[in-house]
């Protein structure tokens, strides 16, 4: 065993002494940079947690506004939503009302033009009417190569009926008049109109000169047998008519030449006595 | 409130039965010529817990016043302070329809009918 000197022995404590006075320098260091490391790690952490901490409550901020928003929108959706509907139901109010106003309008309408054609009196079509319905049957008949037949009546003495038994009896009997010619047409599209004061014209569509005598004797025979009172007739103690009947075929647009005719068998009717019927075939054409 | 009166028409207030009479025939053109009768109607209601329209002789209302009634009862139903009641009558043909389309823009409003 080697015994070191007192020398020896120096040096190694030196040496030693330096090897762990740079331990503890070193160690030192370390202990620093770990302090510097955990300072920065926190320092760090709480700016982190401040940043955050700022963006958690602008985040709330934002809910919090969003919210109020999305209420505010809410509200708008359900205002709109609202006026929408009002709006679709004012719009429905407005059209069915003016659909019920033109209903009106036009039942008013009807009624006027209904009234337009007819006579207030005897409620059978007026001069009006009957004037539409010659022109439009004579421009068929003409078209079609048809005869047009048509009968004038006329209450013999309605004057004297008037004066002797008054204006209001004067109009009840030619309501009863109107009723009885009405009551012996009875095809469709014959026309019956009360053409002024007592005179009543028949219209009688492709109907021939034989066809409009039967209709004129059957008119004749009703008001007979209604027999309503004239106490101012020459003829007779009742109500009597004279009838002109003629027929044409329609040769031109002039419809006229009809009315004329019948007007002109009227009067020779009158002339002759009343209470009958005239026609061509019993009248020669030339009798004034 | 003074009567508001024109050719054929009469619109009338009366404080005392809580009412608004409408009569006659309403032909007024567009709605700035009902704009009056609207005023009225509005004035009716205002601080009145019931008001009764009593509409049983208008016999002709158009489009616009139609239109000028409807506004109204949306007005009302949206205060939500004034029970509004409709009298309408049957013999008059446009009120079945357009009155009830009222109701459905006010389903508290009461709608009554006469014979």
């Amino acid at each position: 065993m080697s015994v070191k000197d007192p020398y020896v022995k120096v040096l190694d404590l030196e040496q030693t002494l330096a090897d762990l006075t740079a331990m503890v320098d070193q160690l030192q260091q370390e202990r620093s940079d770990l302090e510097i490391a955990l300072t920065t790690a926190i320092e760090h952490g709480d700016a982190i947690e401040a940043q955050l901490e700022t963006a958690n409550r602008q985040l709330k901020n934002e809910v919090r506004e969003r919210l109020i928003v999305e209420r505010q929108l809410r509200d708008l959706v359900t205002t709109i939503t609202q006026k929408s509907r009002d709006l679709e139901v004012v719009l429905q109010t407005i059209t069915e009302h003016a659909d019920q106003i033109d209903l009106q309008w036009l039942g008013r309408y009807i009624e006027s033009e209904n009234a337009a054609r007819r006579d207030s009196l005897t409620g059978v079509a007026n001069r009006r009417m009957f004037d539409e319905c010659m022109a439009r049957e004579w421009a068929r008949a003409r078209r079609e190569r048809e005869p047009v037949a048509l009968l004038i009546c006329d209450v013999d003495f309605f004057k004297s009926y008037n004066d002797l038994h008054g204006h209001q009896a004067g109009d009840d009997c030619l309501r009863r008049i109107a009723e009885i010619l009405q009551s012996v047409l009875h095809r469709e599209g014959d026309l019956l109109a009360r053409y002024g004061g007592e005179e009543f014209v028949i219209l009688l569509p492709n109907t021939d000169l034989k066809g409009a005598l039967q209709v004129a004797e059957s008119v004749l025979r009703a008001i007979r047998q209604a027999a309503l009172p004239h106490g101012a007739s020459s003829v007779a103690d009742h109500l009597t008519v004279s009838i002109g009947v003629a027929t044409q075929v329609p040769a031109d647009a002039d419809e006229n030449a009809l009315f004329a005719e019948v007007d002109r068998l009227l009067y020779i009717a009158k002339q002759q006595g009343r209470d009958r019927i005239a026609t061509v075939s019993n009248v020669p054409p030339d009798t004034p | 409130m003074q009567p508001i009166q024109g050719e054929g028409y009469l619109v009338e207030f009366d404080p005392n039965g809580d009412r608004v009479r409408m009569s006659g025939s309403l032909r007024l053109g567009g709605l700035s010529e009902y704009a009056p009768i609207s005023d009225l109607l509005d004035q009716a209601i205002d601080g009145r817990e019931a008001l009764t329209l009593d509409l049983r002789a208008l016999e002709f209302l158009n489009s616009s016043g139609i239109a000028t009634l409807s506004k109204f009862v949306i007005h009302v139903r949206n205060g939500k302070t004034c029970q509004l009641t409709v009298v309408g009558s049957n013999a008059i043909p446009w009120q079945g329809k357009s009155l009830n389309n009222l109701k459905r823009l006010m389903p508290s409003l009461e709608l009554v009918f006469d014979a």
